[in-house]
């Protein structure tokens, strides 16, 4: 075998060096998506982990909601027996002037008993902090980490620009945390303030985010736990760091499990390039397969010669890709890591390490991956017999057989699939994956007589236009139908991914922003933070009043949203004024209606839930929803139902008044502000400014500018999925350039023939790049209906699944013209090198060829 | 012998029952206690801390107490430097309990609970602790006489306190000048440790108002090897305070304690 491998497969590919590298590619490509995606998300997860792990330090306990704790539970915690010390946090992640140091973990903690649960290195032989009464004394003070001191060419003493709700601030930096325990947290990214300042700073009133326990020895988790929770009611989470760094870790991990599917659909996609190329491979070396066998080589050891050649190749397609893979990891994780932190609040790894188990999976996957590819060409190569290897065109000659019986188990796996995605036999990401497999299988079995079918109907209109290059260009993928189904097929598979996917992000980005345009209706909006879900500021509701005062000012709202326990789950908690609110948008109910809500939420203090609440928790009007509240369980009797895109989780609204009064929070986030009629925006929103400039953050925006503030946090949200889309495209076009090389390679006695018989280089040249067009085109059309079946999979079963939630189909046309433009486009272009090849095919060499 | 007056530390030698066991200390004790009872006192402070490196810090306060041991009410007013002008420390004690005490930062306008567990923590960042600043009261400590000693040329009793309830310390050590009894020398051990983590001195003891009184107090960090020193000036007794001297609206109110 050593032999044969050195003698036959290496001279091999040292004669078709570019094929080669090209099928190298298509296994790089696929494990390179693979190991990034999941490096990216291996580091997210692990990094989410480390760093409440690290943060909680001895903490044994975190008293926490999503409203924030108020400093008198301190009080009601402080003389409860088994608890030896407590102290509060205010987290917040904030960004730094300087964007290269990437975002910052900032950190409240009371310093002067946080010691309790972590270890500073302030005091003591290492002492950092400069002067710690200056340090409580000036509330811009700040300790960085001495990594981080390192990186931004920090000392004590120095600024440190940070961009706050009220825009670019310094603060002092006045100690320096040495690199252990919690220092280390958020890959050291760390900035310590006093809580107190942080309170301020972040507009959290008189609230930390969580309180912190510690327990006297003795007393157990258990009895802690229920001791904690029973003193301060149902409506505060009391739970060990463990379970909080797993359950934001849960969170991440399903945020990232969509990502998983697009890693799997690029390997997917190289298997076929891998096919393709060892399906020409056996072609060309059909007469050295003959002489084997003459020379008494059985078929089974032909087989393994092939599949040996596999494994090599996909070994070192898994090792490369895996390198390319972890690079790619480094810009996905920054991607994710500030999407996770914009939607969760939930400070992410800053750097995607390599681990063991990623590599041997990485590496794994190339190679089963390239033997997958490799096992039907080697075994057509094994029954390869002598005496049709030396029958020199012979090969090229035998044409494609019609199977009624795989047309019609194609047709049947594709109804199963779409049978299967409308029953949901399975939940979640197994469902998706089976739905995708038999789909896949079916258009495999169809792909090829679909694609002959189409080229037979448009070879003749093709030698119309094109009388010379259309008729060589339809004769040449007419009579190699296993290369022509195999780059159709990857080329269908990659557009219908694209297509499903991108249609997807088209049909909820559309649906979204009609949401937005029946709701956002007021003329202006004061927010005080940029992050809609997480805010880093609230203002204090007694603004309301002074806005309210100002000229050609007529309404405002306050507009309040907060996450809460739900059955497992964490659901969003909406609040406003219902009246006015239902006065100026446009609802789309599923149950009740706009009186029965107004009614119920106003008068009876019942809720409203959104759409995907009711599906995910199977509640609608006449039901009850039960929710903790810091004043004990509440009950909320559903009064409608109406479409809602504001959480994945499901969303409920209460009215403000229920909220002030069972929550005892009346801080907010947004305040809608509605103006008299003819009165001029800007003029209002300057007033606004400079009622709140100094005093709080303002962010002023008209109808417009909410709305496409908010369209622009949708983007960046399906900001990844485009990413995993283009992707696919990539490998598309890498299928093309093999295929188009497989084509020239395959025919070049039959383009030595033409040439001795006066074409001239330069049509066979556009021949092969029409090819290409072609192939394309054919791909596009099967992908056509196929990406319309898998983008109405995507909006109804696989997002119901995941969020509860129904997109309304739209076509996506733009994407469709986008596609059918470019392409051909870039087909022709990855045609470029191939066709060169072709033209420059001598006559004497060719006609010598197989 | 007269009670070693500790404005900052506020040893307050409170009067004990006897112990069989140390009688000879406790009646030392108490005796001071009687000798040195003040019902207030005041005076200016000049603090000083010097780190092991050779860094120093310098800050200036004002000090107002009133009562004794474990009733003992403090306010500490920052003056200097200008940066923590207004800061202020309100410790009011509770008899058989820890203190409360608050933390005054003007920049915030508000003040602050110092946890029960921040014992421990460094007063402003000073060589004393939180625990240092609270009142001694010689009723929460078993005391036992352990002999006599020379201290810069004046005889003194040793006396070996161990704390009854929570402390930190696990022992200390006092040395009290046999002619005035006042305490002059303080080591302090750790709890789990076996050599002394502090040493405060007093010095420079005179009279003031007809009280004994040391003008110099130093405490030193022996393991760190950084230590803190308070001279006082402007010292008085026995002046009265204004009735809300020692609340939290006092505290707030960022000054204005004279």
């Amino acid at each position: 075998m050593n032999f044969l491998l050195c003698t036959l497969s290496l001279s091999y590919v040292k004669r078709h060096r570019l094929q080669t590298l090209l099928t190298l590619l298509g296994v790089v490509v696929g494990v390179a998506t693979f190991s990034a995606i999941r490096g990216a998300q291996g580091a997210l997860v692990q990094g989410v982990r480390d760093t409440v792990d690290r943060m909680a330090g001895k903490a044994q306990l975190q008293v926490s909601a999503d409203q924030g704790v108020p400093e008198q539970m301190q009080e009601s915690l402080r003389e409860l027996p088994g608890i030896r010390a407590q102290a509060p946090v205010i987290e917040q992640i904030v960004l730094p002037a300087r964007g290269e140091l990437g975002s910052l973990l900032l950190l409240g903690v009371d310093l002067l008993g946080d010691r309790e649960m972590r270890d500073y290195g302030f005091e003591g032989e290492d002492a950092d902090l400069d002067d710690p009464l200056l340090f409580l004394a000036q509330p811009d003070s700040v300790a960085v980490s001495r990594e981080l001191a390192q990186r931004a060419g920090l000392k004590v003493g120095d600024p440190l620009a940070l961009k706050l709700p009220q825009g670019t601030r310094n603060v002092i930096v006045r100690g320096l945390l040495t690199p252990r325990g919690f220092a280390e947290a958020f890959g050291g990214n760390l900035v310590v303030m006093d809580v107190y300042a942080a309170q301020a700073l972040f507009g959290r009133g008189r609230r930390f985010d969580r309180l912190e326990l510690r327990l006297t020895d003795g007393t157990g988790l258990a009895s802690g736990t229920e001791a904690v929770q029973a003193a301060v009611g149902p409506g505060y989470r009391v739970e060990t760091p463990e379970r909080r760094g797993g359950q934001l870790a849960h969170l991440v991990d399903g945020f990232m499990a969509a990502f998983s599917v697009s890693s799997v659909f690029a390997l997917g996609i190289g298997t076929f390039l891998i096919f393709n190329a060892f399906n020409v491979s056996v072609t060309r070396r059909r007469r050295d397969i003959g002489t084997l066998r003459a020379l008494g080589a059985t078929p089974r050891q032909v087989q393994a010669l092939f599949l040996v050649e596999a494994l090599v190749l996909g070994a070192l397609g898994g090792v490369l890709g895996l390198l390319v893979g972890t690079g790619l990891a480094q810009s996905i994780l920054k991607t994710m890591g500030s999407t996770s932190e914009l939607l969760y609040g939930v400070p992410g790894a800053s750097r995607a390490d390599l681990t063991p188990s990623l590599a041997v999976q990485s590496i794994a996957l190339g190679v089963v991956a390239s033997l997958a590819g490799a096992l039907a060409p080697s075994h057509t190569a094994s029954r390869v017999q002598p005496t049709e290897a030396f029958a020199k065109g012979s090969h090229q000659a035998s044409g494609a057989v019609v199977r009624p019986r795989r047309i019609v188990a194609g047709a049947a796996l594709l109804a199963a699939s779409v049978a299967l995605s409308l029953v949901a036999p399975l939940p979640g990401l197994p469902l998706v994956f089976l739905v995708l497999a038999v789909a896949s299988a079916g258009v495999i079995a169809l792909a090829g007589p679909a694609a002959r079918a189409l080229l037979r109907r448009a070879a003749p209109p093709l030698a119309r236009l094109f009388p010379v290059t259309g008729r060589l260009a339809a004769d040449s993928l007419l009579s190699s139908p296993r290369r022509t189904a195999g780059t159709v097929l990857a080329m269908t598979l990659s557009i219908t991914f694209v297509l499903g996917f991108g249609g997807y992000v088209v049909s909820a980005k559309g649906a979204m922003v009609r949401w937005m345009e029946d709701i956002i209706t007021s003329d202006l909006y004061v927010r005080a933070s940029a992050n809609f879900v997480r805010p880093d500021f609230l203002f204090p509701a007694g603004l309301r009043q002074e806005l309210l005062r100002l000229d050609g000012v007529q309404a405002v709202e306050s507009f309040r949203g907060t996450s809460l326990p739900f059955r497992g789950d964490t659901i969003r908690l909406v609040t406003i004024e219902i009246g006015p609110m239902l006065d100026r948008t446009r609802e789309e109910f599923i149950q009740g209606d706009e009186r029965s809500m107004r009614r119920g939420l106003v008068e009876e203090g019942k809720c409203a839930v959104s759409d995907n609440f009711h599906r995910l928790f199977g509640l609608g009007v006449g039901d009850v929803v039960e929710l903790a509240t810091p004043t004990g369980m509440a009950s909320f009797p559903i009064a409608a139902v109406f479409r809602n895109f504001t959480s994945e989780r499901g969303t409920v609204y209460l009215d403000r008044a229920v909220f002030l009064e069972r929550w005892r929070d009346d801080r907010v986030d947004v305040f809608d502000v509605n103006l008299a009629k003819g009165v001029d925006p800007g003029a209002v929103r300057g007033r606004i400014r400079e009622l709140l400039g100094g005093r709080m953050p303002a962010l002023v925006s008209t109808r417009r500018e909410y709305i496409a503030e908010v369209a622009r946090a949708i983007d960046a949200f399906y900001g990844l999925v485009q990413m995993t889309v283009l992707l696919a495209l990539v490998v598309a076009v890498l299928g093309i350039v093999t295929s188009l090389l497989i084509s020239v390679a395959e025919r070049r006695r039959e383009i030595g023939i033409l040439k001795s018989l006066g074409a001239l280089g330069a049509q066979i040249g556009r021949s092969v790049a029409l090819e290409g067009v072609v192939l394309s085109l054919v791909g596009l059309a099967l992908a056509l209906p196929l990406g319309e079946l898998m983008a109405r999979f995507m909006e109804t079963t696989v997002i119901e699944l995941f969020t509860g939630w129904r997109m309304p189909h739209t076509w996506p046309a733009a994407l469709v013209l986008t596609l059918t433009v470019a392409l051909p486009v870039v087909s022709a272009l990855a045609a470029w090198f191939p066709a060169r090849q072709a033209a420059r095919v001598k006559v004497t060499e060719a006609i010598e060829y197989e | 012998m007269s009670r070693a007056r500790l404005p900052l530390l506020a040893f307050t030698l409170a009067l004990a029952g006897p112990a069989l066991a140390s009688e000879d200390a406790r009646t030392i004790l108490a005796k001071a206690e009687v000798r040195h009872r003040t019902k207030t006192q005041q005076y200016a402070g000049e603090l000083t801390v010097v780190s092991r490196e050779g860094k120093v810090r310098r800050k200036a306060w004002r000090n107002f107490r009133e009562g004794y041991a474990g009733d003992a009410k403090q306010l500490i007013r920052f003056v200097e430097p200008p940066e923590v002008r207004g800061v202020g420390f309100l410790s009011v004690g509770r008899p058989g309990k820890s203190p409360d005490q608050w933390l005054y930062l003007p920049s915030m306008k508000r003040e602050r609970r110092i946890a029960s567990q921040d014992r421990d923590a460094s007063f402003v960042g000073t060589d004393f602790n939180y625990e240092d600043m609270e009142e001694f009261d010689h009723t929460a400590h078993d005391v036992a006489l352990r002999g006599e000693e020379v201290l810069d040329g004046r005889p003194c009793f040793v006396i070996e306190a161990r704390p009854k309830q929570a402390s930190l310390y696990e022992r200390k050590t006092l040395w009290v000048r046999k002619d005035i009894l006042y305490l002059v020398r303080m080591d302090a051990v750790r709890r789990g440790e076996k050599e002394p983590a502090k040493r405060l001195l007093l010095g420079d003891v005179g009279q003031v108002d007809g009280h004994f009184v040391a003008r110099k107090l130093e405490m030193a960090s022996l393991k760190t090897g950084s230590r803190t020193t308070v001279l006082l000036t402007e010292l008085a007794f026995d002046r009265p305070n204004p009735p809300d001297r020692f609340t939290l609206q006092s505290l707030n109110r960022e000054g204005g304690d004279d």
